[in-house]
Parts: structure tokens; C-alpha cells; sequence
């Protein structure tokens, strides 16, 4: 009886080891390349693509995950990973869209999660509260660490991690072990990202203010008070940062001070991060339009209007445009001109943000299907 | 849904062995007709006056029912439907996937008449969303820009609620629960339109007068006008405070908490009691400067009134009453009725001249919407709602008679009736099909209708100028009406032309002329609240001045005969009253009533391209309303199983229902131990009829027969007609096949039985917090079952059940109640009666017997209006504690007796009782008696604690 019961023990023991072992793991051949490793692909969130994006895209595969997916992937070297509202961080192939693993954790996963090297980094909501970083390479769980309520994307620079509370503070921890490094206070809560350029950390709150923190100490240089509350990331670009507040008031600061070189007032509410390219500032506002702003001036240069909201940050490229709309659209524009050139019909809105690795594109939408696109047949019709 | 407690003291024998499926099936089935319908024991009356030819318009993101005659109205309810949803799809975050419906009336008189909800629907009802199907369901009421508020009002909760829908369902939370109704409503105030006059009036008066209720406690009111203006108060604080995303972010955490102060915690960063106390201090920071400037009418004016909510007020020619009175409407005593008050010596007094709300005649007055007006000679020119439209009334004052009548077949709705200086005429507001509300004009002798103005615009309050030539009026036609604001015009006598008077994006009510014809005395909002004004008419520019800085609200004003005095209406501690003051020689000096030169008339908005919408005609399509399933599991009886279904269409006209279950304890009683029933009820017209059929099999205890078994499959029909709101008939008669045997003597018999009952009902109640507290109730009907193949009858029934509530204060009501049943035949049915809702002190069904008498005698008072108990682990609230003393006498019996024998065996309880309300459902009863018959008086007192709603 004795023997049988320490058995039982010894079995259940390894099997909680077992499961506590991520079970995200990589076939072996996975070579990690540049890629897009966070949300907007770099840690200004320009959302800037260099690669080749050609017309018209073809659907090459679709997987379907338990519940919405609001966050964006990152892809690299063959593996895409993102998280989902059903509680599941997943790992997929990037060739066909196969499962390889996946994590069940105990609450949803809205943030972008945020790729170097080797290891997946990501945030859990509320009732969890916290942040993960698995190695890819083994399955093992590097760290984790118990931050808050994370409903905001990532960002990885400088070895380190940044990452927004929902409480209010903000955290860099050493992306090695996941020490903290240092923390801020905002006078609100914080839901937005940070954007990093240099050795300059932007951070939005909801009291209204943009921080400008010292990323190596989180010494706050500045803050500047918008029109509002800030639920969305800044775009930071060789010293400029672009970022929108809740009202729909579109600023550019640049600066030791972050003047305020320029402002635009949308005609609806602000629902995205911006993203930039080829000179220009891409915003979307909650009465569906998206709109091109010259990123030197802030003049529009277009406004495309879709039926709802455009909650996505647009993925730009030299010539393309590309956003998830509340219609469940996936749109693709002229950088230039603002003209329709392809677009997608998913099931749910995409609140998710297209991202793009070697021509092809990823988006996930709230139907919980991520989607992969790439170049379809010159003859090919506009999809759905 | 309210469910009526006496259906479940039903005259047929009560099946003591009942399956919870089929138990609460009946009761839902029963319940979803709830007091409003016709199937019920008591209840009014909604009646199907017209027949509506219902289209239906589709838009991109609505379905819009209407009918050809306000065509106009939809096309511009259409727009404003679309607009709104682009507006809130942004501010929600959240597009919906699914048209809404949007059902239009024309008139508020229609709008009462519809099924798409089984409640009545009283005047203070301007627009509701209803859960089952999410229709919208709006009446126009004369002003566009009142009815664009109204659809983006109600939108507002639509989009709410989707977003928490959604919101849990994406987090895999099924616990769906709402915000509180502060919340609810305020956000849908708040999102829907400006902050107004009213508004700031009852906020104003809530702080100053100590009337605030705090953020929890806001249930206590919940669906009061307050806990609107609270609602949206508090929810522009949270946005001005926190930041208007915080909004959408508390519905976005929805899912991280169950609890809405939880929600509210998280979101903000401050909690419930916090935010409360924030909010107080902000609004008391904000009122309490006021009263340095400003006034309560009390201090400026003479109040004439003190109890209740009194309004319109008109003054009444001294003629043989002595000396100038005044009369008004008044809901003192819980019904509308209207008063004249004249001074004395000794004080003033107050006589009734119409009770309103409790006859066909009078079913309203339209409290808070239509003026009176007396003329010289003493006839008072009121308007009620007189079955399907309004009447204009004409009573003598001396006699108190209703000396003439005038119903107009192109007029809906009717209101503030103004005579003409010679009698001859009346000018009135109406309503036509279309909605559109216009001037028009009556000849007193021969009733000629003349239409005045003929336009989209709202046109109210018309005021006859002393010389006759001409009428102030009150009307949105300015380009400021675009946004709902009312301005002052002239009206030339003959002419027809329309001059403006005043301007400006504020509200200017209800003119009046004074008894010279050189000033005008009106109601506006101009400087935030209403106030009286006065503008001169006479030669020169014309220029108002105010009159009063009253800091609540003053409305209505009315001229003495000498011109040297006002009466009119205040709001203060939450009420109106009547109050009198005197003109002062000079007035405050005046602002140019009229600084431009107008502007194009503004028109509704309407649909914008690309898509057209397009037009069909309305068909009958069901759809699910209600689909539930149970099992249960009795230690005796064993397990059963079941489900039912309720189907109605897009109007409520058609409604069906379907139950089954099993309550076989054997496999091979499977298939014979079904239960079946299905029903169509059919509410489209004034006669509402249905019909079934039904199979059920059980078996039964009564206690009267025992134990037995019966099986019985059939068909019934059923027919109600309405004679007014009060007044109804209803016919029922159903054919069965009856197997029946009796576990206990052995007897069994298998027959075809049909049974009819006619019924006359009147209900002219007005319901307390516990029960009825005035008006009476009455139930009148014969019965008859009878065997189709030999003709032979089984029994014959005679039932009637007569309540009268005789109020003796505002708050004290005697109740009185008399039941008599008889019934005769081979298989009589059988009464019962004891317990806590009829003969008190006895136990349940102690008294049975096919013969029955009952009289209740119950005096009802009020003890505590809430009982806050606190415990670890929350609060215990108990509102609207009553008592009650109470003396019961009755008896049921068999034998063929004398009257004098009968009489001599009643028997009698009498004691006390207490009554609590908790929630919207439930009267929790306690009752200490003693019982009696007559010779002896039981030492023993009985306690009994139950539930239901007083008789």
C-alpha cells in the first residue's frame, strides 16, 4: 500500500514536472533569422516592411485556434507565434501553418508577443498577470515573472524586455533572466507599448501623458500631455515620435524635449497604432477611416473609409499599405495614392496586425483563425 | 415578466403530484401572459384598436416597421437609426453583425397598443429595447430631434449589451451579468444627447433638498426619472474625471471580474464607494454656490398645494365660487385626476372635479403633457385619453358635468386646449396619423374642425390673445428646432401667417397672454433651468424679461383676471406644486426677444446614398423567444424530463407555445407517459383568441378525491374580448377525453367532457408596493362541463370573486374581498380555501367543498419603508415593510343547507400581518392569527409565513 501510494506520488510528480515544461519547441533545423520579432517588427513599431510584397495575395493557409485572436504573430526563421484570447500561446510552422506546440496558461493572451534569438517572450492578462520567456530551441521555460494585468505588446531592445502593467507601472527586466532592471510609475494605467529608439523609451499612459524614459535607467527626460488618454503604442523613427491619443488628435514630437512638431485631429476616435513608411504616417480612427499624414508635416495626403473601425496598426512596405478592419476585412492600398488594390474578407473583425516575413503576410482575426497570405497567380481575382 | 399569484388559487382541483417541468411550465406559459393580457385572472386591458398595415424597410444595419401613414416618419427614423449606429459602432468598438429591428408608432396611443411587450405601458414610457428579440420600440411624439435622442438612446443599449455579450464569450466567461441600471441608463442619457434643462432641474433639487441617492443605493429608485439624471451625472463624471475611454474600457474588463464594483475598480483604479464620494462632492461643490443666487419658490411665491405632484394649473373666474380659484392636475392619491382649489377663510379648499385612470371615459389626463384652460363663464376644457384617442373634454365647473364632448376621426392625440375671448372656439394641439403635431381649431356650436398650421413641425401650447386675433404658440419650425429647441410664435387669426417671436437654442414654453393682450408670460430655459419670463408684446421692439430665478423650475404660467398675478408649477423635494405670485410693477430689465431674421427651415434627415433601402411587405415569421429544458427528481415520484418553446413573430401579434416531457419511472411506460401541449394565441385584434391542444398523463392527489390516475388529451379555444381598459369577457371551452381511475375506491370512468367558462372581468386597481391599494376588482363566472355523447352534465359552476380597496389616506387602504362558488353536478368541482392568502390561521385547502364564501376584511398600513440588516457577508434590505389587521370569514361545504346553516357554520381568523417586498417578484407574507368559530375563540395564535401579493 506503502509502495503503491509513493508510486502515485512519484508519477503525478513527473507528470506536473512534465507540464510545467512548455511545450513549445521547434523542430530541429530552425534557423533564426531577422524576421519580424515584435509588434511592428522592430522596437519603434514603425511597422515598416523592406521586403517585396506582391499583389494579388492568395490565402496559403489558415489554422484555427480555440478562441479570438487579437494580437499580432512574430515570425522567424520558420516559426510563427502568437497567443489567443483561449488562454494558448501557440507555435506553428511557417510553411504550412502545422501545429507544433502549444502552452496552456491560465488566463487570455491579447499583447504581441516579442522574439530574439531563440526565445519567445510573452504576457498574460488579468488573472495571470504574467510574463513568459520560452526557449524555442529546448521547450524549456527560460523565466517568468509575475508583473500585472499585461494587455500591451512587448518590446525587446537593448537585451532587455519592456513591458506595460496594467496597474500603471512599467518594467524593463533583463531579457536573460528576467531580473528587473528598473520600473516606472505613470499616473494612469498603462495600456499601450513602449516604443524604444536609441536610447530613448516612449510610453503612453492614460492620464494623457507620453514619457520619454532613459532606457538603460527609466529616468523620465520629458513628458508631454496629449489631448488624451494614450491606449496605443508610439512610432519612434530616428528621433520623431508619432502617437495618437483616444480623442483622434494625431501628434509628431521630436526633441530633448518633445516639442510638438505637428498635430493632426482625425474626425473620429483614435483606434490603432500608427505605423509609418516611405515619409508618411499611417492612422486608422474608429469611423473607419485609414488616413496617410506626411510624417514632415503632418498634411493629409488621403483617407481611405472603410464600414467600422480600423483597430489594426497597419503593416506599410515601399508601396503597400496593408490593415485589418472591425468588418473583418483585411485591405490592402497604394501607399501612395490610397487606392484600394486587394482586400480579404476573414469572418470576425482583425484587430490583430498584419505582419510580413519574406513576402508573405500573417494576420490573425477575432473568428480565431490565424491567416498566411503570399503572392497568388498574376490572373487571380481579389480574394473574397 | 411579472407573474400574477392568483392564478395559482385556481378554481380547478390543484394537482397535489405535479412535475416541477409541467409546474413550471404552466407557470411560464401563464407568465409570459403576464398582467396586460387577457388570459389572465384580473388584469387591464391592452387593446388592439388599429389595424396597422405594417411594412418593413431595410437598411444597411436596421429593419424599420411601419405603416403607410407615417411613411415620412420611418424615412427619417431610418436615417437617424443609421447615423447613430455609425456613431456608437465607433464609440463601442464594435460593429454588429445582425439588422436591428426598429418598430415605429406614430403616436403614443399607438404605441401602447403594442405586443412586442406584454406590460402596459404608461405615458412616462417614451421608447424601450426589449431583450428577446432586441426590437426597438419607439412612439414619435411631435419632435424629430426628441425621437432621434430616443432611437440613439435605446441603441446605446443594444450596443451595450452586445459588447458584453461578446466581450465574455471571447474570454470564455458565461456568467452573463449587466451593470447596474444606473449605469445602463445613464450611459444611454449620457450618449444620446446634451445635458438639459430637466436634467439640471432634478439634480439640482436632489442635492439641495437632500434627495441624493447615493450610487449603491440607486436601486431603491430604480426606473425613476432621477435614477436616469443620477446615471448620467455619474457617468459624465466618470468620463470627465477618468477620461471618456475609461468608459469603453469598463465594458472591455467586463470579463476580469463578476461583480461590477469589481469591474469598476479595476478600470478606474478608485472603488464604487470612492467614486460615489467623489462624485457627491463634485456635485454639491457645484450646486450649493447656487443658492446664493437663486430661489426656492417657496420664498417668492405663495404655495398653494403640498401633497403629491401637482401641475397645469389654470385659474377659474371667481363666477359663484367667491373668490378666483385655480385648477390642476394631480396624482396625489396615485391615480390622475383633476382639482380645483378655491381660497376661504378658513383656509383653501380643494375639490375633485375628474377622476382619471379608472373609467373609459378618463383612462388618462395626461398629467405631465396637456394644459387646462377654463372659460369666462366656467367651463373647464380638459383632454383624456377616452379608449383610442383623446377626447376633448368641456365640464361645467359649478355642476361638475361633462357638458360636451369632441372626438376627431383624423386626430390621435390631443392636448393643451385654449378657448376662444367669446367661447365660441377652442384652438388645441393634434396629432394626426403621420405623427405630425399641428394647431387646429373647433367651433363650439356644429363642431367644425379647422387645421391651423400643416407642417413636420412640433406645434404646441396655443394661447388665445384677449383680442382675438391672434394665438402664441410654442413650436421647434426655427432653425434651432433642428436640435430640439422651441421657440415662441404668433399666429394671425383668418390669416394663417406665422410671425417668430422669440429665438435661440433654448426651450420657451407654454405662453400665456395677459388679460390686457401687451405681454406674454412663458416657461424657458435659457439660463439653465426653467424659469418664468415675460414678453412684451405692445408697440416697440419686444423684449423679454425674467421673472423668477427660481432655481429648480417653473412652469405653466396662468394670469389672474386682473393680470396682476401667476400661477403656475415648481418642482421642489422631488414633486410639483402650484404656487401664486404677484407681478411686480417693475421687472428686470428685458433682452431683445428676436435679434435675426430667422433662417431656411430645417427638414428631417434622410437616408444618403449609395444603398437605397428597400421596402417589403411585413409577413409573419416566428422566432425563438424561449427555449428551456429541465429534469428533475423526486424520491417518490422519480425522474422526468422535459423542454418548451415560445415562438412569437417580429410584432408579438402571434405567439406559440410548446411543451413536452416524460415522466415515465419504467421503460416501458416511455411512450405512454408523455406529456404534450401546444397553443396559438392570436393578439393582432381587439378580440384576442388562441386555441390548443394538449395530452397530459399522471398521477394526481387531491384531496378531496385522493389519489387517482388520469390521462386526457384534447383541444380548447379560447376567445377575450376588451370592452375598454377596464373591462373585458372572456370565453373559454375545451373538449377533452377523460380516462380516469381512482387508486383509492377503485372507481374508474372514460368519458368525453366539455367544459366552457364565460367570464366578466373589471380591474380599475392601483397597486401599492405590496398589493392593490385603491380602485376595485371583480371577477364574474359561470361554468360548465357537460358529457357531448350523453348530454349529461357534470357539473355547473358560479363563480365570483368582488375586491373594493377603500383608501382612507394616501398611504391607509381597507380592503375588502368577497368570493362566492357553487358548483353542482355528477363529478361538482371542488373549492378550497386556507392559509396564508385567503383564510388566514388555517392551514392550506383546510376548508373544501363545492360550495364556497369567503370575505376578507383587511386594513392596510404602512410600518417601514426599508430595513437595511447588516451581515458579514453582505446586506439584508427589506423594502416597503405594511402590516396589516385582518378578519377573515368563510366556510366551504357540501350539504344542501339553509342560508341560515350555512351562515352558522363559517368560521373566522383575525390578527395581524406584516408584508415585505424584495425585489420585483416576490411579497414575503407573515400572519399571526387566531381563529375562531364564532362560539369559541382558539387560544392559540397561528403564525404563517409564506409569499404572494395581497389581494
Amino acid at each position: 500500500m506503502k509502495l503503491r501510494l509513493l508510486t502515485a506520488l512519484a508519477v503525478m510528480t513527473a507528470a506536473c514536472c512534465f507540464s510545467c515544461r512548455a511545450h513549445l519547441r521547434l523542430p530541429d533545423g530552425f534557423q533564426p533569422d531577422g524576421g519580424w520579432s515584435m509588434l511592428g517588427g522592430n522596437s519603434g513599431h514603425t511597422g515598416f516592411y523592406s521586403g517585396q510584397l506582391h499583389l494579388p495575395l492568395e490565402l496559403l493557409w489558415q489554422f484555427r485556434a480555440r478562441g479570438p485572436i487579437v494580437s499580432s504573430p512574430v515570425v522567424m526563421g520558420g516559426a510563427v507565434c502568437f497567443g489567443s484570447l483561449d488562454k494558448r500561446f501557440y507555435l506553428l510552422s511557417v510553411m504550412d501553418g502545422q501545429l507544433q506546440g502549444s502552452l496552456k496558461l491560465k488566463s487570455s493572451i491579447s499583447s504581441s508577443p516579442a522574439m530574439a534569438g531563440q526565445t519567445v517572450y510573452f504576457g498574460t492578462e488579468f488573472g495571470d498577470d504574467t510574463i513568459y520567456a520560452v526557449d524555442l530551441d529546448t521547450g524549456d521555460m527560460r523565466w517568468k515573472a509575475e508583473i500585472g494585468d499585461i494587455s500591451a505588446s512587448l518590446t525587446l531592445a537593448r537585451q532587455m524586455v519592456f513591458v506595460s502593467s496594467g496597474s500603471g507601472s512599467f518594467h524593463a527586466l533583463s531579457a536573460e533572466d528576467g531580473s528587473e532592471l528598473w520600473w516606472f510609475q505613470t499616473g494612469g494605467r498603462v495600456n499601450s507599448p513602449a516604443a524604444v529608439d536609441g536610447e530613448m523609451v516612449y510610453l503612453g499612459s492614460d492620464d494623457g501623458f507620453l514619457y520619454a524614459l532613459k532606457a538603460e535607467s527609466g529616468r523620465e527626460v520629458w513628458r508631454r500631455q496629449l489631448a488624451g488618454a494614450i491606449w496605443w503604442s508610439p512610432v519612434a523613427h530616428e528621433g520623431c515620435v508619432y502617437v495618437g491619443s483616444f480623442e483622434g488628435k494625431v501628434y509628431a514630437l521630436r526633441g530633448e524635449q518633445g516639442e510638438v512638431m505637428w498635430s493632426y485631429q482625425g474626425e473620429g476616435g483614435l483606434s490603432g497604432s500608427p505605423a509609418m513608411g516611405n515619409g508618411r504616417v499611417y492612422v486608422g480612427f474608429d469611423d473607419g477611416k485609414l488616413c496617410a499624414l506626411d510624417a514632415t508635416s503632418g498634411r493629409l495626403k488621403w483617407c481611405f473609409t472603410v464600414e467600422n473601425a480600423i483597430p489594426s496598426s497597419p503593416l506599410t512596405s515601399y508601396e503597400l499599405v496593408i490593415f485589418g478592419a472591425s468588418d473583418g476585412t483585411l485591405y490592402a492600398l497604394d501607399g501612395e495614392t490610397g487606392e484600394l488594390r486587394w482586400s480579404y474578407h476573414a469572418g470576425r473583425a482583425i484587430v490583430s496586425s498584419p505582419v510580413a516575413w519574406q513576402g508573405q503576410i500573417f494576420v490573425g482575426s477575432m473568428d480565431g483563425y490565424m491567416y498566411a497570405f503570399g503572392e497568388g497567380a498574376e490572373d487571380s481575382s481579389a480574394i473574397k | 415578466m411579472t407573474f400574477n399569484m392568483e392564478l395559482l388559487a385556481a378554481e380547478e382541483p390543484i394537482m397535489r403530484r405535479l412535475s416541477i417541468i409541467l409546474t413550471i411550465s404552466l407557470i411560464c406559459i401563464f407568465g409570459l401572459l403576464s398582467e396586460g393580457q387577457a388570459q389572465f385572472y384580473f388584469g387591464k386591458n391592452k387593446i388592439q384598436y388599429t389595424d396597422f398595415k405594417w411594412q418593413v424597410m431595410k437598411t444597411d444595419h436596421f429593419e424599420v416597421y411601419f405603416y403607410p401613414q407615417e411613411r415620412m416618419l420611418a424615412e427619417a427614423a431610418a436615417a437617424m437609426a443609421e447615423r447613430s449606429y455609425r456613431e456608437l459602432a465607433a464609440k463601442f468598438h464594435q460593429p454588429l453583425s445582425r439588422p436591428i429591428p426598429l418598430i415605429l408608432y406614430s403616436a403614443h396611443n399607438y404605441f401602447q397598443q403594442t405586443n412586442t411587450t406584454p406590460y402596459m405601458l404608461p405615458e412616462s414610457v417614451g421608447g424601450f429595447m426589449e431583450f428577446m428579440k432586441g426590437r426597438v420600440v419607439i412612439p414619435f411624439n411631435g419632435s424629430y430631434a426628441r425621437l432621434d435622442r430616443t432611437i440613439r438612446h435605446e441603441l446605446v443599449h443594444v450596443f451595450n449589451l452586445a459588447k458584453l455579450r461578446i466581450v465574455l464569450r471571447d474570454h470564455d466567461k458565461f456568467q452573463y451579468y449587466l451593470p447596474p441600471l444606473w449605469m445602463i441608463e445613464g450611459l444611454a442619457e449620457y450618449w444620446s444627447g446634451r445635458w438639459d434643462a430637466r436634467a439640471e432641474m432634478v439634480m439640482r433639487d436632489a442635492v439641495i433638498s437632500g434627495n441624493l441617492v447615493p450610487l449603491e443605493q440607486m436601486y431603491r429608485i430604480n426606473g425613476t426619472f432621477q435614477m436616469y439624471k443620477e446615471g448620467q451625472s455619474a457617468v459624465e463624471f466618470i468620463a470627465q474625471r477618468y477620461g471618456e475611454d475609461k468608459i469603453l474600457r469598463l465594458f472591455e474588463n467586463w470579463w476580469k471580474a463578476k461583480k461590477f464594483r469589481d469591474v469598476l475598480e479595476i478600470t478606474l483604479g478608485c472603488s464604487l464607494k470612492e467614486l460615489d464620494r467623489q462624485w457627491q462632492y463634485s456635485l454639491k461643490k457645484r450646486y450649493f454656490p447656487l443658492m446664493k443666487d437663486h430661489d426656492m419658490p417657496e420664498q417668492v411665491a405663495d404655495q398653494l398645494t403640498t401633497v403629491g405632484s401637482n401641475l397645469k394649473p389654470a385659474v377659474c373666474p371667481a363666477m359663484g365660487l367667491g373668490e378666483e380659484g385655480v385648477v390642476f392636475m394631480s396624482n396625489r392619491m396615485g391615480y390622475e385626476a383633476i382639482y380645483l382649489l378655491t381660497p376661504g377663510e378658513e383656509g383653501n379648499k380643494e375639490r375633485r372635479l375628474v377622476r382619471g385612470e379608472r373609467s373609459p371615459e378618463f383612462e388618462s389626463l395626461h398629467l405631465h403633457r396637456s394644459k387646462l384652460n377654463l372659460s369666462g363663464d366656467g367651463v373647464l376644457a380638459f383632454i383624456s385619453k377616452s379608449r383610442e384617442t383623446d377626447v376633448l373634454n368641456l365640464m361645467d365647473i359649478e355642476t361638475g358635468c361633462v357638458v360636451h364632448k369632441f372626438k376627431f376621426p383624423s386626430l390621435i392625440s390631443l392636448s393643451s386646449p385654449c378657448w376662444s375671448p367669446g367661447g365660441d372656439e377652442i384652438v388645441f394641439s393634434g396629432a394626426d396619423f403621420h405623427g405630425h403635431v399641428d394647431l387646429y381649431m373647433v367651433e363650439i356650436q356644429g363642431g367644425a374642425l379647422s387645421r391651423l398650421t400643416a407642417d413636420i413641425y412640433d406645434d404646441r401650447d396655443p394661447s388665445w390673445s384677449p383680442d382675438g386675433r391672434f394665438l402664441a404658440f410654442s413650436s421647434d419650425r426655427s432653425p434651432q428646432g433642428r436640435r430640439g429647441f422651441h421657440s415662441l410664435y404668433l399666429y394671425r387669426i383668418g390669416e394663417g401667417e406665422i410671425e417668430q417671436l422669440t429665438e435661440g437654442s433654448h426651450n420657451d414654453y407654454a405662453p400665456s397672454w395677459s388679460p390686457e393682450g401687451d405681454r406674454i408670460a412663458f416657461s424657458s430655459d435659457r439660463k439653465g433651468v426653467f424659469n418664468l419670463y415675460i414678453l412684451d408684446v405692445g408697440e416697440g421692439d419686444r423684449s423679454v424679461h425674467r421673472l423668477t430665478n427660481i432655481i429648480t423650475g417653473a412652469f405653466d404660467p396662468d394670469w389672474s383676471v386682473d393680470g396682476r398675478q401667476l400661477v403656475f408649477s415648481a418642482y421642489g423635494n422631488q414633486q410639483f406644486q402650484i404656487y401664486r405670485m404677484g407681478i411686480p410693477d417693475s421687472l428686470e430689465p428685458g433682452v431683445l426677444a428676436l435679434r435675426s431674421d430667422g433662417g431656411d427651415p430645417w427638414r428631417p434627415a434622410k437616408l444618403t446614398a449609395p444603398r437605397a433601402p428597400s421596402l417589403v411587405r411585413y409577413r409573419k415569421k416566428l422566432s425563438l423567444d424561449i427555449a428551456q429544458s429541465a429534469v428533475s427528481y423526486d424520491p417518490v415520484f422519480g425522474v422526468g424530463g422535459g423542454f418548451q418553446v415560445a415562438l412569437t413573430d417580429m410584432l408579438g401579434d402571434h405567439q406559440y407555445y410548446f411543451l413536452v416531457n416524460n415522466i415515465a419511472s419504467a421503460r416501458r411506460d416511455f411512450l405512454s407517459s408523455f406529456n404534450l401541449g401546444f397553443s396559438y394565441f392570436n393578439l393582432s385584434r381587439r378580440t384576442n383568441f388562441g386555441g390548443g391542444g394538449f395530452h397530459f398523463v399522471d398521477d394526481y392527489f387531491d384531496d378531496y378525491y385522493g389519489w387517482y390516475y388520469e390521462r386526457q388529451f384534447g383541444a380548447f379555444v379560447t376567445a377575450s374580448h376588451p370592452f375598454s381598459k377596464f373591462h373585458r369577457i372572456e370565453l373559454s371551452t375545451l373538449l377533452k377525453n377523460s380516462d380516469k381511475e381512482n387508486y383509492d375506491t377503485g372507481k374508474s370512468r372514460s368519458t368525453i367532457l366539455s367544459s366552457s367558462y364565460f367570464s366578466f372581468i373589471k380591474d380599475t386597481s392601483l397597486w401599492g408596493p405590496v398589493g392593490p391599494m385603491d380602485g376595485s376588482r371583480m371577477k364574474l363566472t359561470l361554468g360548465l362541463t357537460w358529457e357531448p355523447r350523453s348530454g349529461r352534465v357534470f357539473n355547473r359552476a358560479v363563480m365570483a370573486d368582488l375586491r373594493q380597496y377603500f383608501r382612507i389616506s394616501h398611504r391607509i387602504s381597507h380592503a375588502v374581498r368577497l368570493v362566492g362558488r357553487y358548483s353542482q353536478g355528477v363529478e361538482p368541482q371542488i373549492f378550497y380555501m386556507g392559509g396564508s392568502w385567503d383564510m388566514r390561521g388555517y392551514p392550506r385547502r383546510h376548508f373544501m367543498g363545492r360550495k364556497l364564501i369567503l370575505l376578507n376584511n383587511e386594513l392596510r398600513v404602512p410600518v417601514i419603508d426599508n430595513l437595511l440588516v447588516g451581515f458579514p457577508f453582505g446586506n439584508l434590505e427589506l423594502r416597503a415593510i405594511r402590516g396589516a389587521i385582518f378578519l377573515d370569514v368563510g366556510n366551504a361545504w357540501n350539504e344542501n343547507l339553509s342560508l341560515k346553516e350555512e351562515l352558522y357554520q363559517v368560521h373566522g381568523a383575525f390578527g395581524i400581518g406584516l408584508r415585505a417586498r424584495m425585489g420585483y417578484f416576490t411579497v414575503l407574507r407573515l400572519d399571526f392569527a387566531k381563529i375562531t368559530d364564532f362560539d369559541t375563540i382558539f387560544p392559540r395564535t397561528r403564525v404563517q409565513f409564506f409569499f404572494g401579493w395581497n389581494y
